[in-house]
């Protein structure tokens, strides 16, 4: 470790205290993951504040002697965002993690970084409301982490992502300054948004310590339709034809066979042998309207397929639905060997180019002669492919080059390479590839020049979102 | 398999996906610190097998681990974070890597010693004085752990005005002089040893009542062995449980009566396992109970066994229950059940307090009115006198 390292640790220490510093290796050694495929460096030091003044210290003294911080909440990144790659020193900031305020007349929630989302609706469930915003591992991420990432979930479909939900926050600047971002209002018209400029800059801008965000009351009654089939073709036509009959359902989740026999047990369902593809959509209406619901869009489904199955006892909907959330984690089980690694892709095209796009990334998969699963937020365009990676140069590479040709599909097709899981370290490549494609990396020079105002000494989660060396 | 695959046999499948943190008592308990929480302590795992060369503080991070399975009933892959940690104590313990914990060590030496973790004897069958019991191929097995909570809690309170530091190197000492153990004799807490008494008088009591025919071994049951299991010395354990089953032969004993759910998972599911031909059976007592009771108006919340819940035993203490008064469960229950926090107790007491305290304020949420139905869980949520271990809850609502 340099000098200014050991001053500066030595500075914290003597500040916030031993308690809130970790410095011992088998301490800083799980911080050194995510749910990333990354593996990141050994951080100099871990802090756990427990309250904004704290982080202010930490982030003042780390600026006074330029030591490189990271920040990290759940530690369910996906793209490599809350390990680090820089000497540097951690912060956690699950230990800010009160739920402040619930006002369900003015339709908002005050909560600390550090709460689990999967807690927050816990919490608001009873009032009956909820936080719409709904990422896979929303019973590990937290709010400050969904709100770095602009996090989306299987709802986006219905409710969007984490930016239309968010109000105001509270912010700590790399030099130590607490900034307010918005407010308690459903509108506000004054000066920039500076709300929606932290929401998904993956901690590069500031560390968030409180949010107001929106809430929304529980949709009064729900079931879950599942459609098989044997085509993907079907299964996107099946989407844009419910879509375009003007309904919008609560959830709409595609998996292949795949992902269907990595959690297939879990479903608790008869799948029809020939299925190669299911379709899962969840829709909601008063009490009295849901079967009326439900047949409708059933005759939709069956139009593209003979297999239609209709859930309504709400613990057989409670159990598919943390099957689909864990999805991600069950993939593992179809490794090859326990060497194998699976990296989670993230494009997004608009829903009406989702089939045409996929079976170009089928495609891409098959020329490629990689293994991969295919799921995701078919509602609004979000695709997941699961890529199995053999841990060694030469299948890093091959992945690397998938991941490029899958990216270049969902540009061409008017997507992004990133729906909800940031950019990280992981697409560095892929968010410039998305910029020279559209001719306009100028945008990024902007990007790097707001980073600039925000974080001249450059301490801030470097390496996340704009590649750099070490 | 050796030791060693058999963790990367099951670290391997972790995507460290975080899912186990969500409901680890010990992570928030510990400040977030995730060496004390369930995903980082398979990462520690991971590392310390892949990194040999590493002279790596291992110890606490698995000693801490409550080994309430909370962690596998929410992992996607099917990880127990739970069992990498026996695997990693059992690791330890051969010397092979990290350090052993001398307490730990301590209280092993105890046991092969003494045939008791704080070196009771008389101490832990004073509870029977008076009461007589049948000669019979049935025998009722404390497991002693009614009987080391005033101990533990007497000894907790000195501990907390003494540096951890010091604790350490006094029980290094004390090792090479084990007969000091035996001071632990004299530092219990009255009134919960009162309470505890009545407790297994209660259940004595209620056998008794619904016919059900046994005997007590008195001083001479040993303890059966559940800190060897729990803290890693698994071949000092297999060693011991061969003792206390010939002991139990030796007597002429077919079936035991538990207590305690601890004891019950461990005799029923532990010594299977390490005791060739283990051909005892074994029962709970809250099974045997066939009794009239009283409706209980105002209504309770349970504090559920780990041990039975989470490792997949069953038990009738609920249908009682249910029959006597509305249950109003816990927000976190059955599967996905938070522990008391009461296996940190004698290792990590400030662990063991953190996880106790937010336990015991989830529950009186539900209702004022608490029932535990574990030893363990009574010493660490009975806060105030609306707690009440089963025994004493159901005996006070049995119609004479």
């Amino acid at each position: 470790m340099q000098k200014q390292e050991t001053d500066a640790i030595s500075e914290l220490i003597s500040k916030l205290g031993n308690k809130k510093i970790l410095t011992t290796k088998e301490e800083l050694i799980p911080f050194m993951k995510d749910a990333s495929y990354i593996t990141g460096k050994l951080p100099l030091a871990v802090c756990l504040p427990d309250n904004a003044g704290d982080i202010s210290t930490i982030l003042s003294v780390c600026n006074n002697y330029r030591i490189n911080v990271t920040v990290r909440s759940g530690g369910t990144s996906l793209t490599g965002s809350s390990v680090t790659d820089f000497n540097g020193i951690i912060i956690s900031t699950m230990n800010l993690n009160r739920i402040l305020e619930i006002n369900t007349s003015s339709r908002y929630a005050v909560c600390e970084p550090g709460v689990r989302i999967d807690l927050l609706n816990q919490e608001l469930k009873k009032c009956n409301f909820f936080y719409p915003p709904d990422p896979a591992s929303s019973r590990a991420s937290t709010i400050g982490g969904s709100l770095s990432t602009n996090a989306g979930g299987l709802r986006a479909v219905r409710y969007g992502a984490t930016k239309e939900w968010v109000l105001g926050m509270d912010v700590v600047v790399p030099d130590g300054h607490i900034i307010r971002t918005g407010e308690y209002t459903l509108k506000r018209s004054a000066g920039y948004d500076i709300t929606a400029l932290m929401i998904g800059s993956e901690g590069t801008l500031g560390v968030v310590t409180k949010a107001i965000l929106k809430i929304e009351p529980l949709p009064e009654a729900t079931a879950k339709l599942i459609a098989f089939y044997k085509d993907i073709e079907s299964v996107g036509k099946s989407m844009n034809s419910i879509k375009s009959k003007g309904i919008t359902p609560l959830i709409a989740e595609f998996m292949d066979l795949g992902t269907i026999n990595s959690i297939r047990k879990n479903m608790e369902i008869d799948i029809p042998e020939y299925t190669q593809f299911l379709l899962m959509i969840d829709v909601d209406s008063p009490e009295e309207g849901l079967a009326r619901k439900i047949q409708n869009v059933k005759s939709i489904l069956e139009g593209f397929t003979d297999d239609v199955t209709v859930i309504t006892d709400q613990n057989h909907m409670d159990r598919i639905y943390a099957a689909r959330k864990g999805a991600y984690s069950a993939l593992l089980d179809l490794r090859e060997n326990n060497h194998q690694l699976v990296v989670i892709g993230d494009v997004i095209v608009p829903s009406s180019e989702l089939a045409s796009t996929m079976k170009e990334i089928a495609e891409s998969i098959n020329n490629d002669g990689m293994k991969a699963t295919l799921f995701g937020h078919i509602g609004d365009g979000n695709i997941h492919a699961n890529i199995f990676m053999d841990n060694t140069d030469e299948g890093r590479k091959k992945m690397e080059k998938l991941q490029m040709d899958i990216a270049r599909a969902a540009i061409r097709h008017r997507g992004s390479v990133s729906a909800e899981h940031g950019i990280g370290t992981e697409k560095n490549r892929l968010l410039y590839e998305e910029y020279l494609e559209r001719n306009s990396i100028y945008t990024l020079e902007i990007m790097k020049s707001i980073k600039k105002v925000f974080d001249p000494n450059n301490i801030l989660n470097r390496g996340k979102i704009f590649y750099e060396s070490d | 398999m050796n030791l060693i695959e058999e963790i990367e046999n099951i670290t391997d499948k972790c995507i460290s996906c975080g899912f186990c943190e969500s409901v680890c008592p010990t992570l928030g308990a510990s400040q977030y610190n995730s060496v004390f929480g369930a995903r980082g302590r398979v990462i520690l795992a991971d590392f310390a097998l892949k990194n040999p060369d590493n002279d790596l503080e291992l110890g606490d991070s698995f000693y801490s681990c409550l080994d309430c399975y909370a962690c596998v009933n929410v992992c996607p892959a099917g990880v127990n974070a739970g069992v990498v940690s026996e695997l990693m104590r059992e690791f330890i313990v051969t010397g092979e890597r990290g350090k052993k914990n001398p307490v730990a060590a301590l209280i092993r030496e105890s046991i092969m010693e003494y045939e008791s973790p704080l070196g009771l004897k008389r101490e832990a069958a004073e509870w029977a004085d008076g009461i007589s019991f049948q000669k019979s191929d049935t025998v009722i097995i404390t497991g002693h752990m009614y009987q080391m909570m005033p101990y533990t809690r007497a000894i907790n309170r000195i501990r907390k005005h003494i540096d951890e530091s010091v604790v350490k190197n006094v029980a290094s000492a004390m090792k090479n002089h084990i007969s000091l153990i035996k001071l632990s004799r004299h530092f219990y807490d009255k009134k919960l040893k009162e309470n505890m008494d009545a407790d297994l008088r209660n259940i004595v009591a209620m056998l008794k009542k619904s016919g059900v025919e046994f005997g007590y071994l008195g001083e001479n049951e040993p303890y059966p062995g559940m800190f060897l299991y729990d803290l890693g010395y698994r071949e000092d354990f297999r060693e011991y449980a061969g003792r206390f089953y010939n002991f139990l032969k030796e007597n002429g004993v077919r079936r035991v009566i538990t207590v305690d759910p601890h004891t019950h998972d461990l005799l029923l599911n532990g010594y299977p396992e390490y005791v060739p031909g283990f051909d005892i059976d074994v029962v709970y007592y809250t099974d045997l109970l066939d009794l009239k009771y009283r409706k209980f108006n105002d209504g309770i919340t349970i504090q559920e066994p780990c041990h039975i819940v989470l490792h997949n035993n069953q038990f009738r203490a609920l249908d009682i229950l249910n029959s006597i008064t509305d249950v109003s469960m816990p927000e976190r229950n059955g599967k996905l059940n938070m522990c008391c926090g009461g296996p940190d107790e004698l290792l990590f007491p400030d662990t063991a307090k953190n996880v106790s305290m937010q336990r015991y304020s989830e529950l009186k949420e539900k209702s004022e009115n608490v029932v535990t139905i574990c030893p363990l869980c009574y010493n660490n949520l009975a806060y105030d006198s609306k707690v009440k271990d089963f025994s004493q809850f159901v005996k006070e609502m049995v119609i004479d």
